[in-house]
Order: C-alpha cells, then structure tokens, then sequence
C-alpha cells in the first residue's frame, strides 16, 4: 500500500474514525493491529519477521533489566540478533539472486523465486530503534517497556513504518502512555505537513525523477560535462524532496493520531559545513549513528588509550561511523565510498581545528556563509554519485566531469525541470530564512487556501499517470 | 469555546472554516479554468485523444475521429463494429464505391472496429454508438473468435472493464460520470503523463502509431502473408500461432458472447437496420480448429439461427473468392487490397437490399 495511494486514503481514514472513538489503552492496541493490518498488504511474511523482532527485544530487554550477572552478555546477544537479522536479509537479498545467476549458468535448475528473499518493509529502521531501545534499557536511562503492545507499537506504528523517522523509545513509549490531543494547532500543523509532503514528493521529486534518461545512470560519459551537472543536481533534489516529502507526510499523518514523529530534515543543502549538513539531513538516522557509533567509538578510543591523540580522536570516530552509515544504506561497495567520502568531507573540515580556534558558520560574514554553502552542496552532490551509480559507472561519471570542452545542453527536458527545482529551493529558503518549518501558517488564510487549492489540483493530476514510483528511502 | 466533536481525543473548534471554505471556492474556481482549458480546440489539437479509461489506445481515438467527422459532414449514415478484422478489413471508402454503382447515391461509413474485442464488447460499443450518433445502418462484422471462450475467460479487450462504458450501459460509478462529463478529467492521464515527460501517446508531435488510421477509422496494413493456404508450422512460437491455437483449438461458443449478439440484433427496427457480415477468413485458418471446418460450421449455424430468428440479414462471405492470396495480411486480417474488394462487395450487397427494399429504411 503506497503512502501516496488512494488504498492509504482510506485505510488511514478508516483507522482514524474508529481511534477517535476508543480510549487510550485500546487506542494503542488498534493502532497495533492497524499497523500489521499494514504490513501484511505489503507481504505477510514481514508480519512474521516484525512480529518475532519484536518479541525477542521485547523479551531481551526484559532480562537486561532484571538479571545483574548478565545484562552485559544478554545486551550484546540482542545487538547481535538485530544486526544479523539485517544483515541476514541484506546479504540473501544482495547474495541469492547472484547465487542463481550462477547457478544458471552452470546449467543447475532452480524453483522460479526459490532462492528470492524479500527484505522486510521497515526492516532498517525498526532494527536500529531496536537495537538503541535495548541500549538505553541497559545504560539506565530508560524502564525496559513491561507493555508488550506499546513496546511493539513502538517498532510496528505504521506512519513510521516504511523509512522511519528513527524514533528513540524514551521519547516515543511515553506518547503511547498518555492521552492524545488533536486539536485545532494540531490538525492545521499536520495537515500543512501533508501538504507540503504531497508537494515535495508528488509535484517535485516524481517529476524530477521522471525527467531522467535511463542512460543516464548506466552511461553517463555520453553526457557533457554542463548536462551531468544538472542531471546530478537534479537527482540531489529529487532524492532530497523524495524522502522529505516521505517525512512530512507521515509526520502529518501521525499528526492526526495526536503523536508527534520527529524531524527529518533542515534546509539541509543550505548547510555551512559538513558537520551541520549530518545535522540536517536525515537527522534521525545522523543522531542514532552519533548516540550508538560516534559517541562510544570516542570514549572507546580514550578508555584503551587514556593518552591517545587528537588527531587520532579526529579521524577514527568520524570515519568509522560514516562508513557504518554507508553499509547501512546497502552491503556494496558503492555505497561504503559514499560513507567514506562523508568521513572525509568531515576529517578535513575538522584539521584547522588542530591549530585554530573553530568559528561557528553563524557567526562568519554572511559571503563567507553562501561560499561554504556552494562549497558543502558542491561535494555533497559528489558523493551522491556513488550513492546512486554503481561503481563504473560512478568513475565515469567522475571522469567526465573533468572534461569541459563542450558544454552544449541538447535535452529540452534539462530546461523544462528547473522550475521544479527551483520550486524545492523556495520552499527551503523561506524554511530557512524564517528558521520555521511551519512558516506557511503565518501567511494569510487566503494565500494558505489558494496553494492548497492549486496543490490539490496538480496531485489530481499527477496521480492519474501509470508513473507511480515509490519512495527512494523505502529500498533502505 | 464550542466542541465540535468531544471524546478524549478530537477536540476540533469552529475557526476551522476560515481556511476550508476559501480553499473550496478556490478549487472550484481552479477546476472550472482547468474544464474549459481542455475543451478548447486549440487544447485538443496537439494531444492525442483522451483513452476513455480504457488501456486500448483506439477506443478514445476512434471515438474522436468519429465526432470529427460528423462534426466536418454532419450525421453518419452507417457504423461497422467488430474486432480487428474489421479495423483492418473494413473499408469505408471501397464501401461507398460499390455503393454508390448499384444504388446510385452516396453513404457515408465509419469503421469502429476496436482490436481483441468480442461479440459482448461489440454490443457494448454498438449500444453507444446507436445512442450518440444514430446511424441508419448499423454492421456487425463477425468472427469465430467474436464467441470463442477467451483465455482466462475474460474480454481481451477490456471494453466492458472500462467504467465510462460500464457507465454508458448503466452501471453506475464516479469514473465513468466523471468521464462521460467531464474534460479535464478524461485529459487527466494526459496531463499527469505531460508532467512526467512522457511524450508518447500523449502529444501527436511525439507518438509513432504502429499503422496508420483514416479519419474514417480504417486502419490501413500493407503487409503481405505469403502462407494463408498452408497448415500452420506445429513448430512455431509466434504470436499469431499461439494465440489462433489457443482460442481454437478447443473451440467452444461461449453463452454470454452468443446473448451479446442477440442485443447487437435488437438495435435492428425503423431508425436503424442491423446487418450481420461474416469476416472473411483464409483457408490456412481452418487448420487451427480442433474440428477444422465443422467448428468453423458451428458459429456460422448459431449465428445464422439467431439471425433468422430476429428476421435480420446475415450474409456469408465464403462464397467471396475474388480475394486473392496477396489480399491478406495474416490468417484472418485483410491488408488493403483485401479490404477494398471485400468493402466494394459489402457496398454493393447493401446497395442491392436498399434497391429491393425501395429505400425503406436507406433515406433519413
């Protein structure tokens, strides 16, 4: 069931009518059934998977809270069985159709799907919200859940389901404990959020993403230098407008259950330096890595090197956690230079500070701010070429962007995109310069009625095309 | 503060109409701007036409051919449905001609032959098409497949899945009204697939059709089948074995498609006269039959019994042999040459019951 499809519509509308009936402890169980009523369109068997995850964290979390002589041994037994149930059906998904491409050219037959594994909907993101949830439990700082339904609520609720927000259990268990409001702020907040999803995902990312030539990502040499330039900034865009409009619309939906999902996203191609770019970009995911990899990596290096370097304290921890953030994002090697990069987009951004004090972007001159800005969105779409070419071809690319001899554009379709793009960029500059992301609540009722007006109008449109892609974050 | 709604959780305060009812008015505004927008000609001229909810690109197009030409020449005096052996094969030009050499005056045709259509689409269509445009003479050009059980047991055409002909035979949903009434809703597609850069099938400038269709619906193939005469190869894979073979080899009528006609024939009375036209086929079609020509025999006797039955005109075609062997594109279609000595010879059969009938039913 896609997010963007009329079957949504109605399954929200449906769960909504019957939750605003029901008290708070029942609303939690049919929010849960709601939720694996969910799952099973997409495929029952990841009922199964999100259902037994859940009880064995449930359970885990349980003895860690309980059992002394253990909780060490039992929480890295629970880290362990999450990461291999995800690197389990990463490594099936990735491995087993090449297994059998093997196999058939070794003339060995093999049942039609047979060795075809599905990755769980969601299966990335509820590990990681399980694995922090059994961390804080041990660290103390939160009550392991005794409620086996809002414990599984908190890994199963269905807006978050498909590609997060990374919510952390001490903020969200305590939301499922107490009554829900959904007031007038509440509605007009979740529904401006809807809108602006609807928009970032149907009228700008969709688009963006249909105005590329396939050949594009398995040729790329054949475009100039001016043209790959713009495909990239186009694909930066449709990537960013994708999951953004992915966040907005499930954090409004969410909304009008009266549970408040986090942020996502922060203007982040408006980033000064790399280091706010990760605190911008997918900021659930950047504040998981820092709490769970960054963190104990840098107390880990001072424990066993009471003396160790600054320099040291400077490449390791930034390096390694990027390239765990790249492995997540896929088990390829793709994907581990996209992290790398990251790292050292980050380590170099970071020397001066050996022998300079660092002055925070805010307080540069404002020039200063817009170059750095040019500099971070230049490298950050770089990167994003290994994030979405596979290996040759990203080199390729690489390559002929060294060669501006002729820089022709020959694709009408490069002119006819850039008001969609440039309509990405309005909606995060006035985000940005009102530092507000509900800035479209202070216009005037009339404007407000009027874009929501014509944005109804083109989803109307835009959702009568066979062109229905899905999100981009959701293959995560 | 008044509560609209109060259970623990909505609690919802009157203020909300502030942003509700401009944006409805807005909207409105914006709906009726976008619904004249798409009525303009010069809107039309540039897009393919509309598909009507229907996957088969010709149902839209032939419709909008039709309309133009009754728009350019007034009124038509008769429309010949069927499959695609009609697309192909029936030609209204040839049509006038013989025509016009036995009863001297000139009728106007449309071909509405819709591709992978059966008998229960044909009637669907037929009953549409009686209803708008009121032809004096209405063709069913029929076929063996037109009662055969299809694959899977259902319409290859998807015709009657289409809401806006669900609609039209009065069953009734928001697509089909919204279709039937509607413009911008009928160009939505169009546009959505504007948005997203595709082209085809979209704008005229862009769309490369397969062959070429007249404005008065007839699909012209040029192509030439050597082997209508031979048995089929048991070896070959093509489409055109495979799918003759299924639908043949065990050939059975099905009940539904054989009512459907029997609705076609129910059309016939003092505005409109039904002729059912058998299609011709090649010799090299009979192999297929499980039965040969003794299923083939079938069809032709259900159908000739119904006919009889409702006192309508059925007129064979095998004793048609100035077909010659190049006149064929494949096993059951005509290429041009075919098509224009069958038309010509449809003309003149028609000519001649108008003649003997004193023009009964031929003048409006």
């Amino acid at each position: 069931m896609n997010l963007t499809s009329i079957h949504f519509v109605l399954f929200t509308a449906l769960v909504l009518g019957v939750y605003y009936l029901l008290p708070r402890r029942t609303q939690n169980i049919w929010l849960l059934l709601a939720s694996y009523a969910f799952v099973i369109t997409w495929d029952w068997r990841f009922a199964i998977a999100l259902g037994v995850i859940s009880t064995v964290n449930y359970l885990i979390a349980l003895h860690v809270r309980i059992n002394d002589q253990g909780r060490r041994l039992l929480l890295w037994a629970g880290i362990g069985f999450n990461v291999l149930a995800l690197l389990f059906f990463r490594a099936a998904a990735f491995f087993l159709p090449q297994l059998e491409t093997l196999f058939a050219k070794s003339g060995v037959p093999t049942q039609a799907d047979g060795l075809q594994i599905l990755i769980p909907l969601g299966l990335s993101y509820y590990v990681l919200q399980a694995i922090s949830y059994l961390v804080d439990v041990y660290r103390g700082q939160l009550k392991a859940e005794s409620d086996l339904v809002d414990f599984a609520l908190y890994l199963a609720y269905f807006p978050k389901l498909i590609a997060g927000p990374i919510e952390r259990a001490r903020a969200f268990l305590p939301k499922l404990a107490q009554p829900r409001v959904v007031d007038n702020d509440v509605l007009t907040r979740s529904v401006m959020l809807i809108f602006v999803g609807l928009t970032r995902k149907l009228l700008i990312a969709d688009m963006l993403s249909a105005s590329f030539l396939s050949d594009v990502f398995e040729s790329p040499a054949k475009y100039n230098p001016l043209e790959l330039t713009l495909w990239l900034m186009i694909y930066a865009f449709a990537l960013y407008n994708d999951f953004a409009g992915y966040t907005d619309i499930v954090r409004g939906v969410s909304g009008l259950f009266g549970i408040e999902l986090s942020a996502n996203f922060r203007t982040p191609y408006f980033s000064r330096n790399f280091t706010e770019f990760w605190k911008r970009w997918h900021i659930t995911l950047s504040e998981w890595l820092r709490d769970y990899i960054y963190f104990p990596i840098s107390r880990g290096l001072r424990r066993v090197h009471p003396g160790f370097q600054r320099v040291t304290s400077l490449v390791v921890p930034p390096m390694l956690t990027m390239l765990v953030s790249g492995l997540w994002h896929g088990l390829s090697l793709h994907m581990l230079i996209w992290g790398g990069l990251h790292g050292l987009y980050q380590i170099v951004e970071r020397l001066s500070s050996l022998w300079r004090p660092v002055v925070p972007p805010q307080n540069q001159p404002l020039w200063r701010q817009w170059i750095a800005m040019g500099i971070v969105f230049t490298f950050v779409i770089l990167a994003w070429v290994p994030f979405r070419w596979e290996l040759p071809a990203a080199f390729e690319l690489w390559g002929a962007l060294l060669n501006w001899s002729d820089v022709a554009i020959r694709y009408r379709r490069l002119f006819f995109v850039m008001p969609f793009l440039l309509g990405s960029l309005l909606i995060d500059l006035l985000q940005y310069k009102a530092q507000e992301e509900f800035v479209f609540l202070k216009w005037p009722p009339l404007a407000r009625a009027a874009c929501m007006a014509v944005i109804i109008l083109f989803v109307f449109i835009a959702t009568a095309g066979d062109f229905e892609p899905p999100f981009i974050y959701q293959a995560f | 503060m008044k509560h609209l709604v109060q259970p623990s959780t909505l609690q919802l305060t009157m203020p909300l109409g502030k942003i509700l009812g401009p944006t409805t008015v807005v909207l409105i505004v914006l709906l009726c701007i976008a619904e004249w927008t798409t009525r303009l000609e010069s809107f039309q001229a540039s897009l393919t036409p509309p598909k009507m909810g229907s996957r088969h690109y010709q149902l839209g197009q032939k419709l909008s051919l039709l309309d133009a030409e009754v728009m350019r020449n007034g009124p038509i005096d008769c429309i010949m449905v069927g499959s695609s052996m009609v697309d192909v094969g029936f030609d209204p030009a040839s049509f006038q001609t013989g025509y016009h050499e036995i009863a001297g005056r000139d009728i106007r045709c449309f071909n509405f032959g819709i591709d992978a259509s059966s008998a229960s689409s044909a009637a669907a269509l037929a009953k549409i098409l009686v209803e708008d445009y009121h032809p004096r003479i209405l063709m069913f050009g029929t076929d063996a497949r037109d009662y055969a059980v299809p694959p899977e047991d259902r319409d290859p055409a998807a015709i009657l899945n289409t809401p806006w002909v669900r609609y039209r035979l009065g069953i009734f949903s928001l697509d089909g009204w919204l279709t039937e009434h509607s413009s911008l809703y009928r160009y939505r597609q169009h546009l959505s697939r504007l948005f997203h850069f595709n082209f085809e099938d979209t704008l005229w400038s862009e769309t490369k059709l397969d062959f070429e269709m007249l404005p008065n619906g007839h699909t012209l193939i040029d192509t030439v089948a050597v082997y209508i005469n031979d048995p089929p190869n048991p070896e070959d894979d093509s489409f055109e074995v495979v799918y003759y073979s299924n639908i043949y080899r065990p050939y059975r009528l099905l009940g539904g498609n054989l009512d459907a006609l029997e609705k076609i024939i129910d059309f016939n009375g003092s505005e409109t006269q039904v002729i059912v036209v058998e299609m011709p086929v090649s010799d090299g079609l009979y192999y297929f039959f499980g039965n040969g020509e003794k299923d083939y025999e079938q069809y032709i006797v259900s159908v000739s019994q119904l006919a009889d039955l409702h006192q309508v005109s059925f007129w064979r075609t095998e004793p048609l042999d100035s077909i010659p062997n190049d006149g064929w594109s494949d096993y059951s279609h005509l290429n041009v040459k075919g098509s224009g000595i069958f038309s010509t010879w449809l003309g003149e059969q028609v000519g001649r019951l108008e003649v003997s009938e004193g023009s009964a039913v031929s003048q409006p």
